[in-house]
């Protein structure tokens, strides 16, 4: 795919700030495992509660990080409405729901409910101490290989 | 719950304002799956998996930063002992017994769970917390598919088998 001249033009700021950026980004990530705990995320019978309906922290937190989020980028968006600065704000890989997308959300939803974890909790777990994390990340890992190879002529 | 979890009005705040300072700072949404993307084609060198996929390079050492946090956690939130656990609370009651059944389970799951972030463009980060917080409906929507599935399997997996 073509990146529009606007991409490029992050792409090559990256590229200068790209040792700063990663290590920010360790950091950013780190901190997100501490919030990630720090909510019940990484907690099997927090995780169980909510498939069950017993236990509504995470839906509430989600919704709220949802609202908080969305209120916030809606300032961001306004406050830096004509500045370059602005386009850095790209959506991501924008995806159109598509049957794919639809099969992919049944194995995602499949695997989160027999492991409690997703593809960052799991990876939080392991710092932890929880080995199941390490089982779950060991087979996202041959997931994400898996796909890889069937989709290798995609592009 | 442990007293160490917040309550889930702070938690969910904290939780949207990280996702709006990441957004500033990286300038692309929050997301826990891409990591691995990249961790598979850095270690592969594969000149054909993921051959131009579209890829943020700086998920991988955002990946690499969620166990650190975990540990950090551990040490200095939590009581400071760290150890080593197999242990899923109540999902001890309903996975197998056996260990190793146990531990091919979380594999399989793992597997699905990487295969459906590919094919679903991401996960629950990516599109309930970034697509979220943009108010991207095709995001809401296939977070909503997230969590219908999780919460059908584990009906199944709690009240069926």
């Amino acid at each position: 795919m073509k990146l529009s001249n606007t991409e490029l033009k992050i792409e090559v700021e990256q590229q200068r700030h790209l040792p700063l950026l990663k290590f920010i980004s360790v950091i950013l990530g780190t901190v997100f495992g501490i919030l990630l705990v720090s909510i019940g995320g990484t907690t099997f019978d927090v995780m169980a509660g909510m498939f069950l309906f017993e236990n509504f922290q995470l839906p509430i937190v989600l919704s709220l990080a949802v609202v908080t989020g969305a209120i916030g980028m809606f300032l961001v968006k306004r406050m830096k409405a004509k500045s370059v600065v602005s386009q850095k704000e790209i959506t991501f890989g924008a995806v159109n729901f598509s049957r794919r997308v639809f099969i992919g959300a049944l194995f995602f939803g499949t695997g989160w409910a027999l492991t409690a974890s997703c593809p960052g909790t799991a990876m939080v777990m392991i710092g932890e101490g929880k080995l199941t994390g390490l089982f779950v990340v060991v087979g996202i890992i041959i997931g994400t290989i898996t796909f890889g190879f069937f989709n290798r002529n995609a592009r | 719950m442990e007293n160490y979890i917040l309550a889930a009005w702070l938690g969910g705040v904290l939780m949207g304002i990280f996702v709006i300072i990441h957004f500033v700072v990286i300038g692309r949404g929050v997301g826990g799956s891409t990591g691995f993307v990249c961790a598979v084609k850095r270690t592969t060198q594969s000149k054909s998996l993921f051959f131009g996929y579209d890829l943020d390079p700086l998920k991988f050492f955002f990946s690499l930063g969620l166990p650190i946090g975990g540990l950090i956690h551990v040490l200095f939130i939590q009581d400071g002992n760290f150890a080593f656990s197999f242990d899923m609370g109540v999902y001890d009651n309903v996975l197998p017994s056996s260990d190793v059944l146990k531990g091919l389970m979380l594999v399989a799951g793992g597997a699905f769970l990487g295969i459906g972030a590919r094919l679903a463009g991401g996960c629950t980060s990516g599109h309930a917390l970034a697509g979220g917080a943009l108010l991207n409906p095709v995001s809401l929507v296939i977070a909503g598919a997230f969590f219908a599935t999780a919460i059908g399997v584990a009906q199944l997996l709690f009240y069926v088998f």
